[in-house]
């Protein structure tokens, strides 16, 4: 019950769609586009991230509940708790993501119209459902819950810290269509996941059974596998070697485009982490299987002989109950993961003055616009649902050295995510900062989600 | 390097200007250390289904007036019921056919077996055969809650009331209790 409370309130301080970076999708100038979609357009031919500091971000959400909801003063404290714990379903959920580029770069050769991109990242990705059923089981016990069945599927959990290295290509394959692809190694840090449970408990009314009640648990199927857990918490075993290369390693693809439609518009889409992490090593499952039902002790009255001992009736109820329900937690068995494949896709109308000049034979018939309104689709699938959002921007370059991206973001549980990126340059240094749920930011408390992504890196456009 | 101070202050500023309008107010995390709430955990205790042979010796073929039986209630035992556990109420239930009453004793002792709690109640008799339920309530709160929590075994003592009557029927028992917790400190 404390453990379930902790989380719950801890899970209340990260809060949805973690990985939408829809700030940095179709920034031409970012190298990070390209990690967003590997076919993205791009106007750099060379880039070089400064180690550790090219690309941050971090964003958290919960899709039910703010801070503010449960810890605003005044109030009865304890009666908005109760509210957040019946108010949310087992569809709401706690995400937290967050990615450091240890390395990048990038480089387009000469005479050649295709850029290749690499690098290395590092990534925390973790989503907690909220177990509705068991939080109102452990927060107000079974009594007021007669008949009624508490759901172990209400309990998924998918976390993962793992190391990215990744190469890319991305070319134009025809005057209107640019294609890439970004192949990855993931090298696991630590996984745990929890995601595919199955199984009910009830307290079932029997009024021509033995007694007032029968407790049945059923067909339970809970599990939960670790990779990497055991030897850092058991051994104090430094996560740093398996950060730079694990024995649970994994295999991914990203794979993007963008084709111009016409000169002012253009359309993009990718599909990114198109793969698994296979766990073969510091493997450790937990599991909890089996059905049983209870109706208290049952008295047998044996008459009392010379030498006869008593009924051990509680030590055969924890036979009975460890032989039809058992809990091994002593299992190694390998598993895998698939990655959360999220997509993207881009529907982008360019306006005011074209950067590039006007479009003739000299340009390649690239078009870049000072403006650039559209829609944008993001989509990830989580072990649940899929999680989609839609966004509506407006990208405009001032001049040389500023570019701003303001977006609005709709999505199931926000209709007022107001974003901005700011992007300098300054010759060919890069700086940006981006960040979304503006309109919370006078109380973050209230946001039901915010993220930030900054970065520092070199990037060299054509003359 | 002119660039990555440029950069650098224009990051700076950028940052600034979001920092100084962004916060986290009005919220008061202390409020965690009022947290309370009230379980309630309704669990079947004991059942049994008797009848005339429980009450004749099986040597002797002569009557039992007394009978019982006890069980080990380790939970009684752990950290989390000593710490939280606040009242019980206890339910307990018989249908008798015989025509004889009953005279019900739950006791609750210590590892030495002494005697810390004890509940008792008459179970009715039957007429003409007919089913005599008999419910008995007790709640059980500080202090005597204590000599509950203090408790490891239980047995069910029941003394048969002759009436000179065949002894002939059967006495079905059910029980449970309602466990009351409450947390306040997390």
């Amino acid at each position: 019950m404390r453990q379930l409370v902790y989380l719950f309130i801890l899970c209340l301080g990260f809060n949805v769609l973690g990985q939408n970076k829809q700030l940095l999708y179709n920034v031409d100038n970012l190298p990070q586009t390209l990690l967003l979609n590997p076919g993205a357009s791009h106007s750099f031919e060379k880039h070089i991230g400064i180690p550790f500091f090219s690309g941050f971000s971090l964003s958290a959400g919960s899709s039910g509940i703010s801070v503010y909801d449960i810890f605003q003063e005044g109030g009865d404290f304890n009666a908005r708790v109760r509210d957040a714990i019946f108010n949310l379903s087992d569809k709401d959920f706690f995400t937290v993501n967050e990615q450091i580029e240890i390395a990048s770069f990038g480089w387009k050769p000469r005479f050649k119209d295709i850029y290749y991109s690499g690098g290395v990242y590092q990534e925390l990705d973790a989503i907690v459902y909220f177990p509705r059923d068991l939080a109102i089981l452990a927060y107000e016990g079974n009594a007021s819950y007669i008949d009624v069945p508490f759901e172990f599927n209400d309990l998924s959990v998918a976390a993962e810290a793992l190391t990215v290295y990744h190469f890319g290509v991305n070319k134009q394959v025809s005057k209107k269509l640019r294609l890439g692809a970004r192949i990855k190694l993931y090298s696991s840090i630590v996984n745990v996941n929890s995601t595919n449970n199955r199984g009910q408990f009830i307290t079932r009314t029997t009024p021509e059974g033995d007694n007032f009640y029968s407790h049945e648990v059923q067909n339970a199927s809970v599990r939960a596998n670790t990779s990497g857990l055991v030897s850092i918490i058991e051994q104090e075993a430094s996560p740093v070697a398996r950060a730079i290369l694990s024995k649970n390693l994994g295999i991914g693809l990203d794979v993007g485009g963008t084709y111009t439609l016409s000169e002012k518009w253009t359309a993009s889409g990718s599909l990114l982490d198109i793969g698994a992490v296979f766990h073969r090593d510091d493997v450790n499952n937990y599991e909890l299987t089996g059905s049983y039902d209870l109706q208290g002790i049952e008295f047998i009255f044996p008459q009392v002989l010379d030498g006869t001992a008593t009924t051990p009736y509680w030590e055969n109820l924890e036979d009975e109950i460890e032989e039809q329900l058992p809990f091994n937690d002593s299992l190694q068995v390998n598993y895998t993961t698939w990655r959360p494949i999220k997509a993207n896709a881009g529907l982008n109308y360019g306006f005011g003055k074209n950067l590039f000049g006007d479009c003739d034979c000299t340009n390649g018939g690239k078009n870049q616009y000072e403006s650039n309104v559209g829609l944008q689709f993001f989509a990830i699938k989580r072990p649940r649902a899929i999680n989609s959002a839609l966004t509506a921007y407006y990208d405009r370059r001032w001049n040389r050295l500023l570019r701003t991206k303001l977006t609005y973001t709709l999505d199931a549980f926000s209709k007022r995510n107001v974003g901005l990126l700011l992007s300098a340059n300054i010759k060919n240094f890069n700086v940006y900062l981006a960040a979304d749920n503006l309109l919370d930011y006078p109380n973050l408390a209230k946001a039901y989600n915010a993220s930030l992504q900054l970065g520092f890196q070199f990037t060299f456009e054509p003359d | 390097m002119n660039y990555l101070l440029k950069g650098t202050f224009w990051l700076l500023l950028i940052a600034l200007s979001f920092a100084s309008v962004s916060c986290v107010k009005d919220v008061d995390f202390e409020q965690a250390d009022d947290f309370a709430t009230t379980q309630k955990v309704d669990l079947d205790l004991i059942f049994f289904d008797l009848d005339t042979s429980n009450f004749v010796d099986v040597v002797t073929e002569e009557v039992i007036l007394v009978i019982r039986d006890t069980t080990r209630l380790e939970f009684l035992d752990d950290t989390f019921i000593q710490d939280n556990l606040v009242q019980i109420d206890f339910l307990f239930q018989y249908e008798n056919t015989f025509s004889q009453g009953f005279f019900n004793r739950a006791v609750f002792l210590n590892e030495q077996d002494d005697i810390l709690y004890e509940t008792s109640f008459e179970v009715d008799p039957s007429l003409n055969g007919e089913i005599e339920t008999t419910q008995f309530t007790e709640i059980v709160i500080a202090p005597e809650l204590d000599s509950i929590k203090n408790a490891i075994k239980m047995f069910i003592e029941l003394t048969l009331q002759p009436n000179g009557q065949p002894l002939e029927g059967t006495l079905g028992h059910k029980s449970k209790a309602v466990y009351t917790l409450e947390f306040s400190d997390l």
